[in-house]
């Protein structure tokens, strides 16, 4: 698109992955100040990754700056009603839902999202895997397979 | 509403947050290499760690790994479809040793997905005679095959190199009596040593009527130096008469034998000549791979040009060297590293033990000290 911004660096998958996990712990609390909090927290993590992708803030595209203010007045507004009392909190959580829809969008689109968890092991990263694994994984298919074959043992029940 | 402006982001992370993606982009970068004048080159590298937390089983797996890119490509171009050229290892041979892991045959039962099968051959000084076991019950002599495994003799540095076997596995053992040759004592002394013949000629003539500028060094076999010397002529050597575009790695366990910290009056000088020939490793395609129990039993003039540290479970870190702290080493456990590009970055990789590891080789007529 003439005009856009390039991407100029490759977000680590562990910012990702833990922008995922933040996603998903928000996206899974019930407590409105628990909500409103790891809302903050989803904004902060995908400013991060937007930030470490564009090179900086100011490199962002301006249209998600624009998100990114109009979600902090709805935050301040869901911790002003929560403030005010547990009737309000209806109030309160509502625009937590607004800011997640945003937030959740602009990680997709972005590709911010990762939920895999990498671990590097050396040897099996150059060798493959090791006899003992390969050993107890046959071990391991042998022994579904004899399950498989043994035939299902159901108990007859008196009378039936 | 703009949020206050942030160069930079910084957090605390725990063991938990020690990123794998790097421990796995410093282990590539000490893996493989690349020309010393287009790019980066040689390496050196120190693993520490106490006795039994896998410091020898993680070199024996890097050692069978060290390749370098082909055609003068920089090893950040490197992507699995780059076929990598095997480098010439050269392992210090000890008295108790490992070596027989790397045998084709063994390491393909260990890690039968593995590519790697190495040839191994053995160097032994023409005048030692060792013998070779694995102490197994009963233990047995091993088998030098000549297929996938040789035994060659050397009579010096030079003649060593030539026997070098390229591309493969070459462990080394360094001769039980080791001499200076003349040239290399006199070039010792133009650089630094002016006081060490003088001060050996006046031991030598103590209580004799000679004058020490009477009586020469022994012209048949220099002076004696400690055996461990030898890898100094070695490493020079291999700097010297070497092509640029071979590659090897030297890989020593156990390298506080090799250089160890406050070596005493004269070994202290020729610590010096190790040292500065470091510095050149890097240009000449050489890596070095040290490992030792910790970072302090080794000369600190070896320690501190090493690029790239190695922390095992209970290993000790030091500030000088490494931005790690003390608590995140202390928190790992056994097959569990924390590779660092010395006081730069650092992260967090695994490795896995040797399956089939055969029994230990053991030479018959080494010192223990070797």
């Amino acid at each position: 698109m003439p005009g856009e911004r390039v991407e100029k660096f490759k977000v680590p998958d562990d910012i990702k992955a833990t922008i995922g996990r933040m996603i998903a712990l928000q996206s899974l609390a019930t407590d409105p100040g628990q909500r409103i909090l790891l809302a903050a927290s989803v904004m902060q993590w995908i400013r991060v990754g937007l930030s470490i992708k564009y090179g900086s803030w100011d490199e962002v595209p301006e249209r998600y700056h624009d998100t990114f203010d109009a979600d902090r007045d709805l935050w301040q507004n869901a911790m002003m009603q929560y403030g005010r009392g547990a009737e309000f909190w209806s109030h309160a959580l509502l625009p937590c839902q607004d800011i997640a829809d945003d937030m959740v969008h602009i990680a997709g689109v972005e590709s911010l999202i990762d939920y895999r968890q990498f671990e590097y092991n050396m040897t099996e990263a150059t060798y493959g895997k090791s006899a003992y694994q390969l050993e107890e994984e046959s071990a391991r298919e042998q022994h579904t397979q004899q399950l498989n074959k043994q035939p299902i043992q159901t108990r007859k029940v008196p009378g039936v | 509403m703009m949020y206050p402006q942030r160069s930079s982001w910084q957090g605390s992370r725990g063991k938990a947050g020690v990123s794998f993606e790097l421990g796995a982009a410093i282990q590539n970068e000490v893996q493989i290499h690349d020309d010393g004048i287009m790019n980066f080159g040689g390496i050196s590298a120190l693993t520490t760690g106490p006795m039994g937390c896998g410091k020898t089983t993680y070199m024996i797996e890097t050692a069978q790994a060290v390749a370098y890119m082909p055609d003068g490509l920089s090893k950040d171009e490197h992507n699995k479809d780059i076929p990598l050229n095997p480098e010439t290892v050269v392992w210090r041979g000890r008295k108790y040793d490992y070596w027989n892991s790397m045998i084709a045959s063994n390491w393909l039962r260990s890690f039968p997905q593995s590519h790697v099968a190495r040839h191994v051959c053995v160097h032994v000084h023409k005048d030692d005679p060792l013998d070779f076991f694995e102490l197994a019950e009963p233990r047995r002599e091993v088998d030098f095959d000549g297929v996938e495994l040789s035994f060659l003799e050397y009579k010096n540095a030079k003649d060593l190199y030539s026997n070098l076997v390229k591309g493969e596995t070459n462990v080394v053992y360094e001769p039980t009596e080791y001499f200076l040759q003349n040239d290399v004592v006199e070039e010792l002394i133009k650089q630094t040593l002016e006081d060490l013949r003088l001060a050996r000629l006046k031991r030598k003539n103590r209580g004799k009527k000679k004058t020490p500028e009477d009586v020469d060094i022994d012209a048949d076999k220099g002076i004696q130096a400690p055996s461990s010397v030898f890898w100094y002529e070695f490493l020079e050597t291999i700097m010297e008469i070497k092509k640029r575009e071979e590659f090897f790695s030297i890989f020593i366990d156990e390298a506080h034998q090799v250089a160890k910290m406050n070596p005493p009056g004269e070994l202290y000088h020729l610590g010096n000549w190790l040292a500065n020939s470091m510095i050149d490793f890097r240009r000449n395609n050489i890596s070095l791979f040290l490992a030792s129990h910790d970072a302090q039993l080794l000369d600190y003039r070896i320690v501190d040009r090493v690029l790239y540290f190695f922390w095992m479970p209970g290993a000790r870190v030091y500030p000088r060297i490494s931005r790690i702290k003390q608590p995140l080493v202390d928190t790992l456990v056994k097959g569990e590293v924390l590779p660092e590009l010395s006081r730069q970055k650092f992260g967090k990789i695994k490795f896995g033990p040797i399956p089939y590891q055969p029994p230990v080789v053991y030479a018959e007529g080494l010192k223990s000290s070797t």
